[in-house]
């Protein structure tokens, strides 16, 4: 027997143990079928308050770009080389060596037509996949998990990684699951549901119970799969490190779960940039590497791919605090063992083209989605986006 | 009127009543009951909460280039702070005026005009331009509304001019505050944003401003009228159109009677609604009074939206909440925080707020609140807010108990009435003020008071019923 294999059945038995009366046959055979399917994985990773693209990736032989940051470019000097042209910031040497084995893809000018600089309006956007003057109440990955088996996925489908849930992972039907810890969230969860009850034809109270019921299944599923793998990787004592190596965890151990999603914020870098946004750089780069590594180990990490993306980008020309104000397009970050076309993906930013000082768009966001849906999760992206988006040769 | 039928025109009209509410109005009629709701209401009191800026200040924060840090950090500072006020005032207001119906509807106007504005004084005065007109003439409100400057601002109409229109107000006006999509043309959109340019706001004295030079004077057509048409004439054809009164009166009847709408009931009450000059008065006098109102499918049925939520906790209890930081906190986890819709189409609704983790939070606040327990999660962080807010690190444990549920609530007013209730009855009898579906027999079962003093059996017994989903309806 295959450790793999010899684990899941452990799970089973450990599981078995732990549901409850109210969960019935049926249901335990549907966790047994979903938990060796072992279908491909989604990480979202959001970098919240809008991260400088510009001095992510550097485009360090830009003339406009040192004379329009005369105190906030990056010099060439301390970048980490890519290619001719752009160089990583150097707070993330762990991307450049995932970068540098052909795991990450990067897109450049990645954005949506008619951008808003508001945070929380832009990031709207980004989660329900609408246009910015269309207002949409639910997520993409929520909608992707309604579509996944007619509204059949349970919670525990889609996992962020937080005390609350992100519109991104409601969908109609199907909402994800948000959670720091599958013990703690147990604790939370348990005796909540009462078995007692009897439909009536209060369809929101029947509703009401119908979430109950699934989340104490959903958490008590999850807590008897946590007790499977716990990482002996060295992630960074971080909490967004902590957040990816919870999902590392559960990914390893088995679980059905198709889309995770954590954010790390404090991108809103309008004063004193330097310094701050390559400490979160920093963040991100080592639990990104942590986990890859932790996935690697386990012989996980070709299930899986990492999207990594911010609300907007910022504003080419630096302001008067040292800082950056709000822009409009950036670039975004996939990171998977099978990749079509690792590297960069697409042309560097036209500093010299720019839509009122920011960069223009060239890729929608949600041809990024629509890639994702279509070739990695073999979901329909046009149901899901509402319509069709031009595909990228990604995967 | 029965006490559910009490009850539930007090959570339909306002935010809920407390057991001395409830025991005044038995024995009212129906009619008597729905009068001394509105005339509780006829007097609308604005929300005076913020400090005004001084006219230097205000010339500092509009006309000063180059502002030093220091200056910056005033105007941030100024503005998270009367934020913060303005907030807080409209939330205590909510719980505790006699005015509750007037309150109501101003949060259902906040909630269909969604706008937000980062600066204090324009938010203050755009809520109270809704409380004023909140049960009045709707075409007054809609006009009065279009010419505040939080509004203006928010859907861009200082950029609208006559070389260049913005399109983004006049779009939705007629999609979302007026008409619904279906009922206009994109042409109709472009001339009334034609008819929309100029109108502005001063800056410095926060007022609506005509800007004759930006005007577009030509003749446009707009849903088949034609003629040198303003922004007033816009809004007027608008709500000349009986869709109007439609689109109004269905929205109306989904928030307040039920969320599945009702088209012959919604045509009739939109009929008498068009005849009345558009009254929003009589409309709800209608709605409150008609006998399907008070039918099974509507009573117990809506899900309590966040704020419905807390201000129940608030009403119910008659609470004081300590902890004002708290209150805005709960608003942020729960996803409904005053004064800052997600977008112009306002606020999620019903089954919208409920997921694992937001119901799970739903059903322990009433305990948290009754243990003055802390509140151990975190908001989402809100950049435009609060740029680099680290929720978690500022808020847990930054000061002791900064994030206890510290409240003041006054069981003996509670006990007086039941402290001769066998166990049984005692539950049933706290079940009967805060649910309008019936506990059932297990629950009951479940809550275990033996031994303990009478104060301690309502704590337990609202903890239990509280932390039921039945709580989460109204």
């Amino acid at each position: 027997m295959k450790r793999k294999e010899f684990i899941q059945l452990s799970v089973l038995g450990s599981t078995a143990l732990l549901i409850p009366g109210f969960v019935k046959s049926a249901a335990m055979s549907k966790m047994i079928s979903e938990s060796q399917a072992n279908g491909k994985k989604l990480i979202v990773l959001q970098l919240s308050g809008g991260n400088d693209g510009l001095n992510t990736i550097i485009p360090y032989r830009n003339d406009q770009y040192y004379k329009l940051r005369p105190t906030l470019a990056v010099k060439k000097e301390n970048i980490l080389q890519i290619n001719d042209e752009l160089g990583m910031n150097n707070a993330m040497p762990g991307l450049k060596n995932l970068y540098d084995k052909g795991y990450v893809s990067i897109l450049n000018n990645v954005g949506y037509p008619n951008p808003d600089r508001s945070h929380f309006r832009s990031m709207d956007i980004w989660h329900s996949a609408s246009d910015s003057d269309k207002y949409i109440s639910t997520g993409w990955l929520g909608r992707y998990l309604d579509h996944q088996c007619d509204g059949c996925a349970k919670p525990y489908s889609g996992i962020e990684i937080d005390d609350t849930l992100s519109l991104a992972m409601k969908g109609y039907q199907v909402k994800g699951l948000a959670l720091h810890d599958a013990n703690l969230f147990y604790n939370l969860a348990k005796g909540r549901h009462d078995s007692g009850y009897v439909q009536t034809k209060n369809d929101n109270l029947n509703y009401l119970y119908k979430t109950l019921a699934e989340t104490e299944e959903s958490a008590d599923y999850l807590y008897a799969k946590s007790k499977i793998y716990k990482s002996i990787q060295t992630y960074p004592d971080e909490a967004f490190a902590r957040s990816l190596k919870t999902i590392a965890e559960l990914i390893i151990s088995g679980v059905s779960t198709s889309v995770f999603y954590a954010s790390l914020s404090g991108f809103d870098t309008h004063v004193n940039q330097p310094g701050q946004q390559e400490r979160h750089l920093t963040r991100v780069s080592e639990a990104i590497d942590a986990m890859v590594a932790d996935l690697r180990q386990n012989n996980r990490f070709d299930d899986v791919m990492i999207l990594v993306f911010s609300e907007f980008g910022r504003r080419v020309q630096q302001n008067a605090s040292n800082g950056t104000d709000h822009g409009k397009a950036n670039n975004v970050f996939i990171i998977s063992s099978q990749l079509k076309k690792a590297g960069i993906y697409n042309s560097s930013p036209d500093l010299e083209h720019l839509d009122e000082g920011d960069l223009a768009h060239s890729i929608d966001f949600r041809s990024i989605y629509a890639t994702v849906l279509d070739k990695w999760l073999k979901a329909d992206d046009s149901k899901i986006l509402g319509r069709g988006f031009d595909k990228l040769g990604l995967v | 009127m029965t006490q559910r039928e009490i009850q539930h025109l007090y959570l339909r009209a306002g935010f809920g009543a407390s057991v001395h509410t409830i025991l005044t109005a038995i024995g009212k009629s129906r009619t008597q009951l729905i009068e001394t709701i509105f005339a509780e209401s006829s007097k609308p009191t604005p929300i005076d909460a913020i400090r005004k800026p001084t006219g230097e200040e205000l010339e500092m924060a509009y006309m000063k280039k180059d502002k030093t840090p220091e200056e910056k950090k005033m105007i941030r500072d100024y503005v998270r702070e009367e934020d913060k006020k303005l907030n807080l005032a409209w939330l205590k207001r909510m719980m505790t005026a006699q005015e509750m119906f007037n309150e109501k509807m101003t949060f259902f106007w906040h909630d269909h005009f969604a706008c937000k504005d980062n600066g204090p004084i324009h938010a203050q005065s755009f809520n109270n331009t809704l409380r004023k007109y909140a049960l009045g003439d709707f075409r007054v409100l809609l006009s009065e509304v279009s010419k505040e400057p939080a509004m203006l601002k928010f859907l861009n109409n200082q950029q609208n001019k006559k070389n260049a229109p913005n399109e983004n107000f006049a779009r939705e006006v007629l999609e979302l505050f007026t008409l619904g999509r279906g009922h206009y043309s994109e042409v109709d959109i472009k001339n009334a944003a034609r008819a929309f340019t100029g109108w502005g706001f001063d800056r410095m004295e926060s007022e609506y401003v005509f800007r004759e030079k930006q005007h577009d004077f030509d003749q446009k057509t707009f849903l088949g009228i034609t003629g040198t048409l303003n922004g007033d004439d816009v809004l007027r054809i608008i709500t000349e159109q009986k869709q109007c009164a439609l689109f109004i009166t269905d929205k109306i009847y989904r928030y307040f009677v039920n969320e599945n709408g009702n088209k012959d009931r919604v045509a009739k009450l939109a009929d008498d609604l068009y005849k009345n000059g558009y009254s929003i008065s009589s409309l709800m006098r209608n709605i409150f009074s008609a006998d399907w109102f008070y039918d099974e499918e509507n009573i117990g049925t809506r899900i309590k939206s966040p704020i419905e939520l807390i201000c129940g906790l608030g009403v119910e209890f008659s609470t004081v909440f300590k902890q004002d930081n708290i209150l805005l906190l709960v608003q942020r986890i729960l996803g409904q925080y005053l004064f800052n819709p997600p977008n112009v189409s306002g606020w999620p609704n019903g089954k919208e707020w409920i997921d694992s983790s937001s119901l799970i939070f739903r059903t322990s606040l009433g305990k948290k609140m009754i243990d003055a327990a802390p509140i151990d999660a975190s908001p989402k962080p809100d950049d435009d807010k609060t740029p680099n807010e680290m929720t978690k690190a500022t808020l847990t444990k930054k000061q002791k108990g900064f994030n206890q549920m510290e409240v003041e609530i006054k069981w003996s007013e509670l006990t007086a009435d039941l402290k001769d209730l066998g166990d049984e009855q005692l539950i049933k009898t706290v079940a009967g003020y805060l649910l309008q579906t019936e506990i059932r027999p297990a629950v009951t079962a479940g809550i275990d008071l033996t031994g303990l003093s009478t104060e301690a059996k309502l704590k337990k017994i609202c903890s239990a019923i509280t932390s039921l989903p039945e709580y989460q309806l109204c």
